[in-house]
């Protein structure tokens, strides 16, 4: 009889995991920080063969959030982007969730401030600036915001492989608009 | 609120919707309500239960026809267990059923919607680590992993694991390992002994509790029952589900923080 009946350092790594997501070793080394012997697809790829389209008409309940970190966990996973990030109006990330690269959201969070802030300069008649989508040659980020008075300069912003559909859009600035009141 | 248990494995035949069952109708014997959530697009509860395929109506006519989720809900004779099957999903969809479920809140929505009053909801995800997996650990509190004694099942563990760890720290931080399940377990043979040898060595979260091989699962899937609902004496694997859910609650008290103290007490 042995230890390791497979003989694999797959089971060693298994081992580690476990015990980490058991709450044995929780000052292991996490899992993007660790190099992998596995490939991953590009965001693109993967979310171009995931793709479905929602119903437009689809209404869903909204949901009471106390804290920001809730409002973007509950964003996260209902555009199944790779990070958000919220903005105040001086253009400082007050929170952030997902994917998050090591220098955080920083830099990208003022400068999508300050696009939003210049496109406000063309309100007409055709009313506020509700969102707006970059595209960058391997991501978009998509910044929402909501149409209240008291919100206003506040932003929220998807980073993934896909631009949010405008289903999406809409629900999560249907969600802000109900939820900014609690969470300011 | 209700505990949300994921049932997953990379592989399959590890006993998954079979534990879902037992430990669903052992945790509603001993009075917790509970509902069993089918999400594998071959509708395995339904079938472990001997239904015909498009016997009930389920999660989606919930998606597709937007039925409320409650209408949905089958009754079972014990009255602290609901199922909420599949529904009748042309298999011919099911590619759809799984993308669908990852890509909208559907999942989400009907499960706050059946859980009012719900003390642990079961997810009998498919085999692998799918779409419909994802979407259960997205939304799930804890995670269960079936691992069937024998050693192409240990050599797939560190898939699993990888998944939980990856929606953990990205999608859902309430997401937790509950426990590793040893399955047809037969220590009298080396390569079973192997493996749980291997598990108990160093792996966290393995329950005490272990289900052992036994020919009473196919006995009692051929008629469509619950290992506890033979009549007669009580199969001995119908109590090893007995104790795992006893160990199931104690252990999510003690990660909950939940006190389950009791004062001194004298015998005589």
């Amino acid at each position: 009889m042995t230890t390791n009946p497979a003989g694999l350092s797959d089971i060693d790594a298994a081992r580690s995991l476990s015990r980490r997501l058991a709450g044995l070793d929780t000052d292991a080394v996490i899992e993007d920080a660790a190099p992998t012997p596995y490939l991953r697809f590009a965001p693109a790829e993967a979310a171009a063969d995931a793709a479905v389209s929602e119903s437009p008409a689809e209404t869903e309940p909204l949901n009471d959030f106390n804290r920001w970190d809730e409002f973007l966990a509950w964003g996260l996973n209902r555009t199944r982007s790779s990070a958000v990030f919220a903005i105040d109006p001086q253009g400082f990330v007050i929170g952030s969730s997902g994917n998050v690269p090591p220098d955080g959201f920083e830099g990208a969070g003022a400068e999508l401030s300050y696009v939003m802030s210049q496109a406000d300069v063309m309100r007409t008649e055709m009313g506020t600036l509700r969102a707006i989508t970059l595209e960058f040659a391997s991501l978009h980020i998509t910044g929402v915001r909501a149409d209240v008075e008291e919100a206003e300069g506040f932003v929220l912003a998807f980073v993934d492989a896909e631009a949010l559909d405008d289903v999406t859009r809409f629900q999560i600035s249907r969600q802000l608009e109900h939820s900014f009141s609690v969470l300011l | 609120m209700s505990h949300r248990v994921v049932l997953t494995s990379s592989k399959g035949g590890t006993g998954k919707t079979t534990t879902a069952l037992n430990l669903a109708v052992a945790l509603a014997e001993r009075g917790r309500p509970t509902v069993i959530v089918d999400l594998d697009p071959q509708g395995a509860i339904g079938l472990s239960l001997a239904q015909e395929d498009s016997a009930w109506g389920g999660l989606a006519e919930v998606m597709i026809a937007g039925v409320d989720p409650m209408d949905m809900l089958v009754a079972t004779s014990l009255p602290t267990l609901r199922i909420l099957p599949r529904g009748r999903i042309d298999p011919v969809d099911a590619w759809d059923f799984e993308l669908r479920l990852h890509r909208s809140a559907s999942l989400a929505q009907t499960l706050d919607a059946i859980e009012d009053g719900v003390e642990f909801t079961i997810l009998d995800t498919p085999s692998g680590l799918g779409p419909v997996t994802r979407a259960a650990l997205a939304v799930g509190h804890w995670a269960l992993l079936p691992l069937q004694a024998e050693p192409a099942a240990l050599r797939t563990l560190g898939q699993t694991l990888r998944v939980i760890d990856h929606v953990r720290q990205h999608e859902n931080p309430r997401l937790r390992l509950l426990g590793i399940l040893p399955t047809m377990v037969q220590l009298d043979q080396d390569h079973s002994l192997n493996v749980m040898s291997t598990v108990w060595a160093g792996f966290g979260g393995v329950f005490d509790t272990v289900i052992p091989r036994s020919d009473v699962f196919a006995e009692a899937n051929e008629i469509g029952i619950p290992l506890s609902f033979f009549g007669g004496r009580t199969r001995p694997e119908a109590r090893r589900f007995t104790l795992l859910s006893d160990e199931i609650e104690a252990r999510i008290n003690t990660m909950t923080g939940v006190e389950d103290d009791y004062e001194p007490r004298r015998l005589v």
